[in-house]
């Protein structure tokens, strides 16, 4: 009885040893199959800056992936920390927001506007508009960290007479020489209480400050004058659209003026028909603000998807049959009109167009190959010049381990999104 | 090390029927559930009139599972309430009845917190004692699972699969292992604010019951509350998402800490029989 | 020389101890005396370190108590501390467990002294054999220093014999007793010292022989010269 006193005590814990490790150490690895982006023609650096989503049915669970040339990412499944009542703000992020944070990680500290920022090689700016004046005025918080010095000035500027204005949100910073753009995007606060609140007469605004001293110089009403122009009923939607890549100087920013009708319905809800939309651009430099893309109203209805990357305005549209798409390009300083493309799917080996956005002067896309017996391993991601329409690149997600059953696993599998790896 | 060990060895022995009673519960609650429920899906694959909606046309141990949702957790949860429930009653035990055992305990020429540190490794080790028997069992029913099913209509499942149809072992037995990590050391954490409030409790009587829920209040106050003030949910906080999770893991820490030295000072200098 | 110095001890509003100083000298028996709630239990629980005080201390051998003394001090509390499922064998082997200084050959001869049986549950006891087995359990180890709160309590007479019996016995001689109890009749010539408590402080500390051979008087006499005036 002696040795075996302790037998209970050791045999637990042996136990609870071997299994447990043997859980962890094996049994709960999932073995999913990794992926690979792969180029199948064209330069491979395109393809390291996509990311294609997915996600892989095994019998009655599914996962969600990520692929790019690297390789392949799984989702965590939820945990009882994700059931707790903290929901993660989602912001936008890209590349030089990413550096901003690894070179002045204290300096981004709190600032939560994401086009709040602007930086060139002698300064890194960011201002933000709040409702946080007295009197519940506009008021623009800016902070300037000098590169070369490492010092930093804090301003602070509440706008006169703005009251009426509510839910500021920062569109755009901008300098142009000594001199500070902020441009703001704002509710008419009498808009905002009635029931088409969402859809009140908005105004985007560009407040100039002096860099020196922070003090407000002029104000600019880019949407002064802007009407409706498809009739009576009809109603403004405005959306300022400012340079792409967050931090980066740009001299203009644009204004998507959108005609719409709202019919009112049963239980607060309202129907919105999309009538035509036209494109405006705004110089910085000179305040002027011209047409750019007259009014349009798009066959589908689905209306424009516009993007400003450096001088050049790209318009993109669904194309007029399925599985096509079609994007015009715009000067943004003379207007003229540099391309008008259309891409069909068969062009880049497939049968439909899936996700499809414009970038950085390229043309992104993720094309579906419905009749591709490999299931979702028929996708192809594709990127094109943006002002030539000539395709960069296309690669294919693989199954990285050859001895998996190819057919079985593509069956499992859909790529269905593509997106720009640093960005989101 | 020894005294400790001899007392970790002592809490396990006592609590041994009770373990095995658990266990008992869960080995005869899940495999008549298996059971029932593969003949009962079995039956009905027979039957001709039946028409697959969900067009599985095998039939597979993870769908056993996933349809048996509640009945596997019963034995499980019942299991969680008796653990949770012994958490007291290890401490009260031995102050209960005539025999006040803690008269001995605390007579014992070792140091007190072995006292402590035993009780908390008893618990700990029961938890991953029934944990184990899980997996084990599983494994067993899958193969009672086999046995039931003749092999026409019977489909394959993963292992990985069968813990992810059920909803209480994907939080209990987590694929990944750092989850697990976090999720147990948690548990340890709460544990020892338990055990704390208990002392808590026997130290000062009367007020010792406000104490020791204040002393919980505290605790949970700060680490449920920490990320939020911190501005988890909030745009543009103050602290990176990553510095406020490394935040909290401190705090979980500090608390686990102040826990068990407030238990020893306590066990030391303030408890009375 | 198990030495309390000016221990005060609160409970609720009340100092239960206020100001308590004796000594317990080795090789003697001590016998602590007062009337119910003169804080006597208190006394072996602070000395035992089974309750807190506030103020004063408590030495060994002019060193203040800690883990180590409790292996040269045995407690009989009044109570049998044991688990009432654990058998009478296994409680041995608890104490032997963590006792250094436990003897587990004198541990035996005290069972076959008391007639206990190792198979029997401790909950089966009766409170006469509890008591009993919580002697064993007290004079098993090789300490310097017994403390024992209410050895006779609950006791039937030929059971206190058997006790009484054990005090003047080689088990416990040569070490310090350190006792309360109310039966201080009936074990008056057992007893080398007596210190009378009364509202927790010591007001008469004498020794029994002197007392007898001098002033005449027993024990009780002196208690109630004292506590009764």
């Amino acid at each position: 009885m002696r040795r075996t006193r302790y037998a209970l005590s050791v045999g637990l814990c042996l136990f609870v040893l071997v299994t447990l490790g043997y859980y962890y150490a094996y049994a709960s690895d999932e073995r999913l199959p990794s992926l690979k982006l792969e180029t199948i023609e064209g330069d491979a650096k395109e393809g390291a800056a996509l990311s294609l989503i997915g996600s892989y049915h095994q019998s009655m669970q599914s996962r969600m992936l990520t692929v790019t040339t690297d390789g392949s990412e799984y989702a965590q499944r939820d945990t009882l920390v994700d059931l707790l009542p903290w929901e993660r703000p989602w912001t936008p992020d890209s590349p030089d927001l990413k550096a901003i944070r690894k070179e002045h990680p204290n300096f981004m500290r709190g600032k939560g506007e994401p086009r709040g920022w602007y930086r060139d090689e002698e300064m890194l700016v960011y201002a933000a508009a709040d409702n946080g004046g007295s009197d519940g005025r506009i008021r623009l918080k800016v902070e300037v960290l000098n590169e070369s010095s490492g010092k930093t000035k804090r301003y602070s500027v509440a706008v006169e007479d703005s009251q009426s204005y509510t839910y500021p949100y920062t569109a755009d910073v901008q300098r142009v020489g000594g001199q500070l753009h902020v441009l703001v995007f704002m509710q008419h606060t009498e808009v905002a209480d009635r029931v088409r609140d969402a859809i009140g007469l908005n105004e985007v605004w560009d407040y100039v400050l002096d860099l020196e001293d922070g003090s407000l110089i002029s104000r600019n009403n880019l949407t002064e004058g802007l009407k409706a122009e498809s009739g009576v009923d009809a109603e403004l939607r405005i959306a300022p659209i400012a340079e792409g890549s967050l931090a980066a100087p740009s001299e203009y920013a644009l204004i998507e003026v959108t005609d719409i009708k709202v019919k009112q319905l049963a239980h607060n809800t309202q129907e919105i028909n999309n009538l035509g939309t036209r494109l405006y651009s705004y110089s910085y430099r000179t305040g002027e603000r011209k047409l750019l893309v007259p009014f349009k109203t798009s066959a589908r209805g689905t209306g424009f998807m516009c993007k400003l990357y450096g001088n050049q305005v790209s318009v993109q549209q669904d194309g007029e049959t399925p599985g096509t798409f079609a994007w015009t390009l715009f000067d943004v300083a003379t207007g003229e009109k540099k391309a008008d493309l259309t891409v069909t799917a068969e062009q880049l080996g497939g049968t439909d167009i899936g996700t499809v956005f414009i970038a950085h002067g390229r043309v992104y896309t993720l094309v579906h190959d419905t009749d591709s017996p490999l299931g979702g391993g028929g996708s192809m991601a594709a990127v094109l010049d943006a002002a030539t329409g000539q395709v960069l690149y296309r690669g294919k997600a693989v199954i990285a381990d050859p001895t998996r059953d190819g057919d079985k696993e593509w069956s499992r599998l859909e790529l269905f999104s593509l997106s720009l790896r640093d960005e989101s | 090390m020894n005294r400790y060990l001899k007392l970790v060895h002592m809490e396990i022995h006592r609590f041994r029927y009770f373990l095995l009673g658990l266990m008992a519960l869960t080995l005869v609650g899940q495999i008549l559930t298996v059971a029932i429920a593969t003949s009962n899906e079995a039956a009905k694959f027979r039957d001709p009139a039946r028409f697959s909606i969900d067009s599985a046309d095998k039939l597979s141990f993870e769908w056993i599972v996933r349809i048996s949702q509640g009945m596997f957790a019963l034995p499980i949860l019942i299991s969680m309430a008796a653990l949770l429930f012994y958490v007291f009653l290890i401490w009260y035990r031995d102050w209960l009845g005539r025999s006040t055992f803690m008269y001995r305990l605390l007579a014992l020429p070792t140091a007190r917190r072995n006292l402590y540190l035993s009780k908390l490794t008893a618990i700990v080790l029961f938890v991953f004692v029934l944990l184990s028997f899980q997996l084990i069992l599983l494994a067993f029913e899958q193969l009672i699972f086999h046995w039931i099913v003749p092999a026409d209509i019977r489909g394959e499942s993963v292992f990985t699969d069968v813990i992810l149809s059920n909803w209480l072992f994907e939080v209990l037995l987590p694929l990944s292992g750092s989850q697990f990590v976090s999720l147990y050391g948690f548990g340890i954490m709460a544990v020892t604010v338990l055990f704390t409030a208990i002392l808590l409790e026997r130290s000062y009587r009367i007020w010792g019951i406000g104490y020791a829920a204040a002393y919980v209040a505290a605790c949970g106050f700060a680490v449920y509350a920490t990320p939020f003030a911190l501005g988890v949910n909030q745009l543009g906080s103050y602290f990176y998402q990553w510095e406020i999770f490394a935040i909290e893991a401190a705090v979980c820490f500090l608390v686990t800490a102040v826990s068990v030295a407030l238990g020893f000072r306590l066990l030391n200098k303030r408890i009375s029989v | 020389m198990i030495e309390v110095v000016n221990v005060r001890k609160r409970y609720r509003r009340r100092y239960v101890l206020d100001g308590l100083s004796f000594a317990a000298e080795k090789g003697r028996i001590t016998c602590l005396a007062g009337l119910n709630g003169a804080g006597k239990s208190t006394a072996l629980k602070v000395i035992m370190g089974l309750a807190p005080y506030q103020e004063g201390a408590v030495r060994l051998d002019g060193k203040p108590i800690d883990r180590s003394s409790r292996e040269r001090i045995s407690f009989v509390p009044d109570r049998i501390a044991m688990p009432s499922s654990m058998k009478l064998a296994d409680a041995l082997q608890f104490m032997a467990d963590f006792y250094a200084s436990w003897n587990g050959a004198r541990a035996r001869e005290l069972m076959r002294f008391f007639d206990l049986k190792e198979g029997d549950k401790v909950g089966s006891l009766s409170k006469g054999m509890a008591a009993k087995f919580n002697l064993v359990l007290g004079l098993a180890p090789d300490t310097d220093y017994v403390v024992m709160d209410e050895p006779f309590s609950g006791i039937d007479v030929f059971g206190r014999e058997a006790v009484a019996s054990v005090f003047s016995s080689e088990w416990v001689e040569g070490r310090g007793v350190l006792i309360t109890t109310h039966e201080i009749a009936e074990i008056e010539h057992l007893i080398d010292h007596v210190v009378l408590l009364k509202d927790g402080r010591a007001v008469r500390s004498f020794d029994t022989e002197r007392v007898r051979d001098e002033e005449g008087k027993s024990v009780v006499d002196v208690m109630r010269e004292v506590l009764l005036a």
